[in-house]
């Protein structure tokens, strides 16, 4: 058997999951979540949902990687043979967010370039659409796509994030994702800080800020008022749970190349801290350059506040066309930031996938590396067409609410309810761990994570009957949504029942949790 | 900034950034701790 890999110290562990967890839905989706959520009292149910789900389940991941040292379909089958194919359908929910992460990354990586001589000019939205997406103006319709082929300008930087992807990854977990990790966050937080710092001295930060976090209490509580006050509170736990890479098996995977006598507890908080602070950083930055474009334009900060690509390439271009002086500067620390935080949570989503089909079919990293990356990096030109920001749309939706979210409740639902393992898992982490967690955490992972989950799911699925998901026509919904979510399961079938293990030494049979 | 918008931001920079300060020095005293012994 192949000696498996290990991080040389905890450090780089660390900091490779927290590169993990910190991605672009930091940068883009908490601000915009928060505010619109009850601005500095959405903190409240935020704090909340962390302590009660999000540092729950990352421990659960921590514990069933360390303890199992496998990949994810590897470990679910060492607690239970029944359990193999939730590891490879989380498998494959990475496969399938991996392909259209990296055009995020491509796009974000070009922004930065653009930066220096305000290529955008003055119509941004016109600029991203028309002359950077090529976006065809009947893009979809009822009767069908037009997909409006492949850009080449997209297409060439893509081959660029993946020759380096397949470097990090081919170089494997040491010499590879510790090393890109120890490198590459440390840089992110400079540039975060610097970002910060430009943004909460400009005019009208303040204006930003005060829309920010002035708390709306009568919208988180009941009785305030705010009938749905609820959804508030899934807003924080759809935040927490989307924003620390749980649930698609990276944290299994990075955790079981941990030394078993290695922290996991305390390396938990540390990385549930160091997301949820540089989330708190950014958003800081964020509303203070919101604030500032309010002043300018004369507008309300509600008027300019907005999330996810709107705000990063229409709002925030905007912004820096209107800066008072290095705009460039200003532009290329934003975009650098993306890129960074987007490439160190891209590289994590892909080892999931290489490290299961390592285990399972005995192939050499270098083998794994090069099959996972060439096949997911010629679906992913798909991404490069003019259709790929709605593709991209589509699939991300669909992927986050019924795979990232049902895998997750099935995670705890097994872990929980069909395995008598759980506590094993919570005293094996205490054991190595600089502190140890009560039985609370059992509580959490039995009950209130499951329940959060399921609600989640009901909600999704309430508002995915009553109007089509963004207006798309219902074809597109159809073969870009469900269908992929069910061929994502279909396929996490084939390779747990139709494919045989190549190694079926005791090592990979099911067993009982060891320290 | 508003007297409740500078409570929050206290409130939720002593929760987050206090929180990670807490953890790494646990960890840090922790590993100091092997290291004497």
């Amino acid at each position: 058997m192949q000696q498996r890999e290990q991080w040389a110290t905890r450090l780089g562990f660390v900091l490779a999951a927290s590169g993990s967890a910190i991605g672009l839905g930091n940068i883009w989706r908490f601000p915009y979540i928060a505010y619109d959520n009850g601005g500095g009292a959405f903190l409240i149910p935020y704090f909340f949902a962390l302590l009660t789900a999000g540092i729950p389940i990352l421990l659960l991941e921590f514990g069933i990687g360390r303890s199992q040292g496998g990949s994810a379909p590897l470990s679910f089958r060492r607690l239970s043979s029944r359990f193999e194919w939730l590891g490879w359908w989380q498998v494959m929910i990475s496969f399938v967010i991996a392909v259209y992460y990296v055009a995020v990354v491509v796009w974000a990586l070009s922004y930065f370039f653009f930066s220096f001589n305000l290529r955008w000019g003055g119509d941004t939205k016109g600029f991203l659409f028309n002359d950077f997406l090529r976006m065809p103006g009947d893009v979809v319709t009822d009767s069908g796509w037009n997909f409006g082929g492949i850009q080449w300008h997209i297409l060439l930087p893509l081959l660029v994030v993946w020759a380096v992807a397949f470097y990090v990854l081919y170089n494997g977990v040491q010499k590879g994702i510790e090393r890109a990790n120890k490198v590459l966050m440390p840089i992110l937080i400079v540039v975060m800080i610097l970002f910060v710092i430009r943004a909460v001295t400009l005019d009208n930060a303040a204006a930003g800020l005060n829309h920010l976090f002035t708390p709306q209490f009568s919208k988180i509580f009941p009785g305030g008022g705010n009938p749905e006050w609820y959804k508030v509170w899934m807003a924080a736990y759809g935040q927490v749970f989307f924003s620390m890479s749980i649930a698609f098996a990276i944290m299994v995977t990075y955790s079981s190349y941990l030394d078993k006598k290695t922290d996991v507890n305390n390396s938990g908080f540390i990385m549930a801290f160091a997301n949820s602070g540089f989330e708190f950083l950014a958003a800081i930055g964020v509303f203070a350059v919101i604030g500032y474009m309010a002043g300018v334009t004369g507008s309300d900060v509600g008027e300019v506040a907005a999330s996810g690509v709107g705000l990063a390439f229409v709002v925030f271009p905007q912004i820096i066309n209107e800066f008072p002086f290095l705009n460039g500067f200003f532009g290329a620390l934003f975009f650098l930031s993306l890129v960074l935080a987007g490439f160190t949570s891209f590289i994590s989503i892909l080892e999931v996938v290489i490290a299961a089909v390592m285990d399972k079919l005995r192939l050499t990293r270098k083998q794994a590396v090069s099959w996972v990356l060439g096949i997911s990096a010629l679906v992913s030109i798909a991404f490069t067409t003019g259709a790929g920001i709605i593709l991209l749309d589509i699939v991300d939706h669909f992927i986050n609410a019924y795979g990232i979210v049902v895998a997750g409740f099935l995670e705890v639902l097994l872990l929980g309810w069909f395995s008598k393992k759980l506590n094993d898992i919570r005293l094996q982490n205490n054991r190595v761990s600089d502190f140890s967690v009560g039985y609370w955490w059992n509580v959490m992972i039995k009950f209130v994570t499951p329940v959060v989950l399921l609600i989640m799911t009901i909600m999704n699925l309430v508002s995915e009957f009553s109007a089509n998901y963004e207006g798309y026509p219902t074809h597109a919904i159809v073969t870009f949504g469900w269908v992929m979510v069910l061929l994502s399961i279909a396929a996490a079938f084939v390779f747990t029942y139709a494919i045989r293990w190549k190694d079926e030494s005791p090592a990979v049979a099911s067993q009982e949790v060891s320290g | 900034m508003s007297g409740g918008a500078i409570a929050m931001f206290v409130f939720g920079a002593v929760l987050l950034w206090g929180g990670f300060a807490v953890t790494v020095g646990i960890a840090l005293r922790k590993k100091n701790g092997k290291n004497a012994s």
